[in-house]
């Protein structure tokens, strides 16, 4: 199976989309929490422009003061496998030139990547999204009430993230020919 | 490499898990009464109490009396009233009267860009977005509430904050930091405590008993150890 990967990961252009995945999803989950003071500083006339790009890049400091080691690792990891996961897909499509079917590894994909945003936890000291869907006290209670207390998102994620991946890797390796009926 | 993914995948949840642990949740008690320092030898909370001056025994009968109870749930509802979804929660009031919103640990530069923008923006009164009228039910600071920094100072910065979020410890290290080098920024110190409501009866006492000096001795000490 190692062979899809290669034969996927040769090509520069799907290592940049592996990247490009990360650095969005970094990027979101960095100014996301913040989005009410990024507009504040957004829609300021009273400060130059360059002070308004060096704020939003500065944000990225984040990463270190708002997140835990272990939060950070992880967000790194779903970026990571998810970019890996699109670069397959984009991969086979492309190459069976299927065009905008949508197959039920795609849906796979998309809901790792749901539930592996909802484990990703940082300034609220839990889940961002699910803080923002439930409110506080719906997410403090929601949490309280799972074993692993919202650990069980970033896990489900991951798994799913995977199959996804090893799925679609092994439709790669298929061979393209004409079935026999 | 699908195996090898999954170890790694498999090391990192595990990791978390372990490290992170439940603990980190919301509703999740401080362990009381040992804290462990980041030097690697423990303090119990009298400990703290007593570096900060104050008999431990009288904050005991306080917290027991239950008296600092309703300053705590005034401070964590003016909290999540606000648009808090977690701590720390902080709102920079500008001298017009412009507020921003500050949510977890922004790190010391953004912090300090945000007071610029404030500065620069003196002439500002509220703002009328959905955010900053949640921002506006903030509560005046009230000569119960706990300010380091200058009073008179043009910059207010209130934060909302848990003895038990290691998060809080940072912003903490770093609010220390920010007054220190703004000398127009007064920093008010408020309670929205998720896990470790205990500590902050304690800190009420502690102040109620030994004055402002011992409640940011107590809390500097405790916070220190926490990061």
């Amino acid at each position: 199976m190692s062979s899809a990967y290669k034969r996927v990961f040769k090509h520069k252009r799907y290592q940049l989309v592996v990247a490009t995945i990360l650095f969005a999803l970094v990027t979101v989950s960095v100014w996301l929490p913040n989005h009410a003071t990024l507009q504040s500083v957004f829609s300021s006339s009273e400060i130059s422009v360059i002070s308004k790009v060096w704020f939003f890049v500065s944000l990225y400091a984040s990463l270190w003061t708002s997140m835990s080691l272990w939060q950070t690792l992880y967000l790194l990891l779903v970026g990571i496998l998810f970019g890996i996961n699109v670069s397959l897909i984009v991969f086979y499509v492309s190459r069976k030139q299927q065009g905008k079917k949508i197959e039920s590894y795609q849906l796979t994909s998309l809901g790792g990547l749901i539930s592996g945003i909802l484990g990703i936890g940082c300034i609220a000291c839990g889940s961002v999204i699910v803080t923002a869907i439930f409110g506080l006290a719906g997410a403090t209670a929601l949490y309280s009430i799972m074993p692993l207390h919202g650990y069980e998102f970033g896990l489900a994620g991951l798994v799913i993230i995977l199959m996804s991946i090893r799925y679609i890797a092994s439709r790669i390796e298929d061979p393209l020919v004409c079935q026999v009926d | 490499m699908v195996p090898l993914s999954i170890v790694i995948a498999g090391l990192f949840v595990g990791a978390g898990l372990y490290f992170g642990g439940g603990s980190s949740q919301p509703g999740t008690p401080l362990p009381q009464p040992v804290v462990t320092e980041n030097t690697g030898t423990q303090k119990t909370i009298e400990d703290y109490v007593v570096e900060a001056g104050v008999d431990f025994a009288a904050v005991q009968a306080c917290v027991d009396s239950g008296e600092k109870t309703a300053k705590i749930e005034r401070d964590g509802q003016n909290g999540t009233d606000t648009g808090g979804q977690g701590t720390p929660w902080s709102i920079l009031i500008g001298p017009g009267g412009k507020k921003y919103p500050i949510n977890g640990a922004l790190p010391e530069s953004n912090v300090q860009q945000l007071i610029a923008l404030a500065r620069s923006e003196a002439g500002q009164g509220p703002g009328n977005s959905e955010q900053e009228v949640l921002l506006e039910a903030v509560n005046p600071v009230a000569a119960d509430d706990h300010v380091k920094g200058n009073p008179n100072g043009d910059i207010t910065i209130i934060e909302y904050s848990d003895y038990g979020c290691g998060f809080c410890a940072r912003f903490h290290s770093t609010m220390n930091a920010i007054v220190e080098k703004n000398d127009d920024v007064a920093w008010v110190y408020r309670h929205l405590p998720f896990r470790a409501r205990e500590v902050a009866e304690v800190s009420e006492c502690v102040a109620s008993l030994g004055g402002s000096d011992a409640f940011w001795l107590f809390s500097d000490s405790f916070f220190a150890d926490q990061i």
